[in-house]
């Protein structure tokens, strides 16, 4: 078991001819990903990386292939159209890699998916902004570098793609391998925030601890905390990066900033402890944790 | 365009009238703020110090509205919001127009927040924007259509100086934060930082080592990097021509992790450059030795 993706999960690229969706189609399908085809605005036709069938719409693409899952691998002004797009085509997991898209179109899309939850669609967006998720041996929908994985029982959730790669990586030279990793991403509107994933990995049988990476600012480390205190029985481990960020300055991601007291690393951190939560003050120290 | 030629082209008036007597003053901004995916609509009775000022030091003395996009913003959140703040009940027809064509400004102008304080009401009825601010979201530069900022010289970089004793270069945003942790932790103080951003970092290492190579009176520089997407091989290959063509002016303390690290440490060791420092991988020792080599030598243990 695994959660999000695993070997059943048919992927499709959106942007899949362009130069980021290429290289990153060839690295999924060098994972092991059954990456099913592409999607880009009139090339469909043609065959992209790999033999993969190009395909001028997402609706074609999940009519001819069964796709249940995409990446979005378009520039920022495409970005949102390609969002909606593969939603009301059925995908069910839309994974979002591009950086920068307009907030208000963020809120509107926020408004839409929470809409489409409401009436039971199964639609789940990550990030955008964020590096995608990946199930060791199986699946890879995203950047996530596929070698410094390895499988296990530990479930890895992160706001920061850099601090998730730098701790699995470690993580694996160490022996202690993943059931699941996820990149939530770096902007302030999320489409899967970190009380979903929490919520996923207690109900999966693989997983038996879970490590939370979190960062300053926002205040998704506080609702997973009151999530971890009213329904987690796996252990959780955490790290919150951003102690010493000074405040009133955006720290590269656009939710990394510092408003109220409560968007702290130690009022984070003593939240999380509150909840049975494990904290290091070192990715170092998360090792040890894990022991 | 300033943000009062701004506001003036949806209709907010911002020229000084002949009114009468001042009614009022008050404040009313929009905000797409980050910790909900809604905008709010903020209103207080007090004027002159910005709203989100105002709600960090003082928030009893600002009401909120939070706005559906698909249902718009509602002439009943508005009065909510003039009646809590005690606009006289003849002129909340006016403020609610008012509210609207802010609205629309906003929306349009792809703004992360728009106020108008001092907004004034005169004793004939008439608002008067007589200051005011618009924040435009830098995400949206491709669709509006004059330039927002000036390009940095750091494309795709995020760079921000502070006053300490060790500059920081990292990949990523969250590695950078952890960086200036550990700097922190080790007894040091960051002296700025420099966050590569993410995705390959071979293009923007030389512009990188140019920029932290020209800052004057910082002892050592702490270059943290992960390499997940670029192989270390070939960041090494980028940096070590650099380092000789441009030798360091400062201690530089490296720590490289990834697939190839240790490959590329080996490289940097023959290469034999003065002043480079190459660490193992555990980030916390790493920092404690930038730290350690920042300080003067008569005060090292």
């Amino acid at each position: 078991m695994s959660i999000l993706v695993s070997k059943d999960t048919r992927v499709i690229v959106q942007g899949i001819t362009g130069r980021e969706g290429r290289f990153y189609t060839e690295q999924m399908i060098a994972y092991g990903t059954n990456v099913v085809g592409g999607v880009t605005p009139s090339k469909g036709g043609e065959w992209g990386v790999r033999g993969r069938p190009v395909f001028d719409t997402v609706k074609t693409a999940v009519e001819t292939t069964e796709a249940n899952a995409s990446l979005i691998a378009v520039t920022a002004p495409d970005a949102i159209d390609a969002i909606y797009e593969a939603a009301e085509a059925g995908i069910e997991m839309i994974v979002c890699i591009t950086e920068g898209i307009p907030v208000l179109d963020v809120m509107r899309l926020s408004e839409y998916l929470r809409n489409m939850k409401l009436n039971k669609s199964k639609v789940r967006l990550l990030g955008a902004n964020c590096p995608g998720v990946l199930t060791p041996g199986e699946a890879n929908v995203g950047i996530i570098p596929g070698y410094i994985a390895m499988r296990g029982d530990i479930g890895v959730v992160s706001r920061s793609s850099s601090l998730m790669y730098e701790l699995v990586y470690r993580l694996t030279k160490q022996g202690l391998g993943q059931s699941t990793i996820v990149g939530i991403g770096g902007d302030n509107i999320n489409g899967t925030n970190f009380v979903d994933i929490l919520s996923l990995f207690e109900d999966d049988l693989e997983t038996q601890k879970v490590v939370l990476i979190g960062e300053v600012g926002g205040k998704a480390e506080l609702e997973a905390a009151e999530f971890i205190k009213a329904h987690m029985t796996k252990p959780v481990i955490s790290y919150i990066a951003g102690h010493n960020a000074p405040s009133g300055v955006r720290l590269g991601h656009p939710s990394a900033f510092v408003e109220t007291p409560a968007d702290g690393v130690t009022h984070k951190t003593e939240m999380l402890r509150a909840a049975g939560v494990r904290t290091s003050e070192t990715l170092e120290g998360i090792i040890d944790l894990l022991r | 365009m300033g943000a009062m030629a701004r506001f003036e082209q949806f209709g907010i008036a911002t020229q000084a009238v002949n009114g009468g007597d001042v009614l009022l003053r008050c404040t009313i901004a929009f905000t797409n703020e980050r910790l909900t995916p809604k905008p709010i609509l903020t209103v207080s009775a007090l004027s002159g110090t910005p709203i989100r000022e105002v709600t960090r030091i003082n928030p009893a003395q600002v009401e909120r509205e939070l706005i559906t996009l698909s249902i718009g913003l509602r002439d009943y959140q508005v009065r909510t919001l003039a009646s809590s703040v005690d606009i006289p009940e003849e002129h909340w027809d006016s403020f609610i127009e008012l509210a609207h064509k802010l609205y629309q400004c906003h929306l349009a102008s792809d703004a992360l927040h728009s106020e108008l304080n001092p907004l004034v009401l005169y004793q004939n009825g008439t608002w008067i924007a007589q200051g005011g601010s618009i924040e435009i979201d830098p995400n949206a530069a491709f669709r509006q259509s004059e330039p927002l900022f000036d390009p940095p010289v750091l494309t795709g970089m995020c760079y921000i100086p502070l006053s300490g004793n060790v500059s920081c270069v990292a990949n990523g945003a969250g590695l950078t934060m952890h960086t200036l942790d550990m700097i922190v932790r080790a007894g040091g103080t960051p002296a700025n930082f420099l966050d590569l951003g993410g995705g390959s970092l071979i293009e923007k290492i030389s512009r990188a080592y140019e920029f932290i190579n020209a800052q004057n009176n910082i002892p050592v520089v702490f270059v943290n990097l992960f390499c997940g997407v670029t192989w270390c091989v070939d960041i090494v290959r980028e940096l070590i021509p650099l380092m000789r063509a441009n030798p360091l002016r400062s201690v530089m303390v490296l720590r490289l992790a990834g697939f190839d690290a240790e490959e590329a440490n080996e490289m940097l060791k023959q290469a034999n450059i003065p002043n480079l420092h190459i660490t193992d991988e555990h980030i916390a020792e790493a920092a404690a030795q930038a730290v350690t080599l920042a300080q003067p030598e008569s005060e090292r243990l």
